[in-house]
């Protein structure tokens, strides 16, 4: 069985909490549901881009259709100790995903010194927001990324994480969040580059 | 245990203030890949995660049948006569596919089926669905420890058991 912690994510239909589980570790099951129910509608989504956009509607590309969670879940069982993933279900669905490399990046805010890097984060995408849709559950988002945060902390990292965020993610870690920014990253497909610092991770942290 | 986490979840007031934060931001980061339409793309890795740990579920089976009879790697393999590099590479080398010869005589001595052998040991490209889930459940319960406590004997008998009601 795997590990996990009780967690809690705000139905937005039904305007209410309920209750949901951060696995530790993606189990089959979880790549399973992205086979067979994230993946559908990304790509009915990556469709429906251009005729919304046409329309006027705001939203990013769906950027994420084609991660492989297997494959990233296979590069981890090769190689246990270099990777935590974990993933989120509410009542028995799989919500959000993620996997955290602890091995080989540094931080380019403190020049040298490990951290987190968040490999891949995901969320299903009745999770996200879509034109004449509500989100089906807000929370999830944060959850991983509040466990990407706690994993720097238990590597001895002091909450040092890095990531990349897809375009679509960027309103979310530069402006909301305000993650150290480092601009479009050249080496990475021209993807922004975003750190928390050990004290911006504290204060996300902060229970207050 | 890899997973294992001693931390508290968040509370309701950190939650009320993420999902205030949230609104309607996506939060996806990681690489973008070139756009392919394909209708399974997990599926084949998937097989082969299972595949890795089947071969480990066969390493570590060997390694304890062994070790449950106190024999030496090198007593075995004369026992078996077979050479003992292979059975060193069988118990340490996840994934070495040993010959069929030597696959025969390990499942005679540990009055295995063959057939079961074969199929952990990787030797045949699908793998009977009852026994893959068997082997995967004992793969997950299983670790490659020197001696055996009673937990693990129990299992590995309850494991060995299911190996020999395959049908042949």
């Amino acid at each position: 069985m795997r590990p996990s912690l009780p967690v809690e994510v705000f139905a937005v239909a039904e305007q209410k909490w309920v209750a949901g589980t951060l696995f530790f570790g993606i189990a089959e099951h979880n790549l399973e549901h992205y086979e067979q129910k994230w993946l559908p509608e990304l790509l009915k989504r990556r469709r429906e881009t251009p005729k919304l956009l046409k329309a006027g509607h705001e939203i990013a590309a769906v950027e994420d259709a084609h991660w492989d969670w297997a494959k990233k879940m296979l590069r981890e069982h090769r190689a246990p100790l270099g990777f935590r993933s974990c993933a989120v279900e509410v009542e028995g669905e799989t919500e959000g995903l993620m996997q955290v490399e602890l091995a080989t990046h540094r931080s380019r805010a403190n020049k040298n010194l490990n951290l987190a890097y968040v490999d891949y984060i995901s969320i299903a995408p009745w999770n996200r927001p879509w034109p004449g849709q509500l989100k089906r559950f807000k929370g999830v988002g944060s959850i991983l990324l509040r466990e990407a945060i706690r994993t720097s902390m238990d590597e001895g990292f002091r909450g040092r994480i890095g990531l990349h965020s897809l375009p679509g993610a960027l309103t979310w870690y530069r402006d909301t969040l305000r993650m150290k920014a480092f601009g479009a990253d050249q080496d990475y497909q021209g993807l922004h580059y975003f750190e928390f610092t050990e004290e911006q991770a504290e204060r996300f942290m902060d229970e207050k | 245990m890899k997973f294992m986490k001693t931390g508290t979840p968040p509370t309701r007031e950190w939650l009320m203030k993420a999902v205030e934060l949230e609104a309607d931001c996506d939060i996806s980061a990681g690489p973008v890949l070139p756009v392919v339409e394909v209708s399974c793309p997990a599926s084949a890795a998937l097989v082969e995660v299972k595949r890795e740990k089947v071969h480990e579920a066969f390493s570590i089976l060997m390694r304890q049948l062994r070790l449950e009879q106190n024999l030496t790697v090198e007593e075995l393999a004369h026992q078996i006569e077979v050479e003992p590099e292979q059975l060193h590479r069988i118990e340490r080398h996840v994934g070495f596919k040993p010959p069929p010869r030597t696959l025969h005589r390990l499942a005679d001595w540990h009055r295995l089926p063959v057939k079961a052998v074969i199929q952990m040991a990787g030797g045949v490209k699908r793998m009977n669905r009852s026994l893959e889930e068997s082997v995967l459940c004992f793969a997950a319960k299983s670790e490659s420890f020197e001696r055996l406590n009673s937990d693990e004997k129990r299992l590995l008998n309850e494991f060995v058991q299911c190996l020999r009601e395959q049908e042949e």
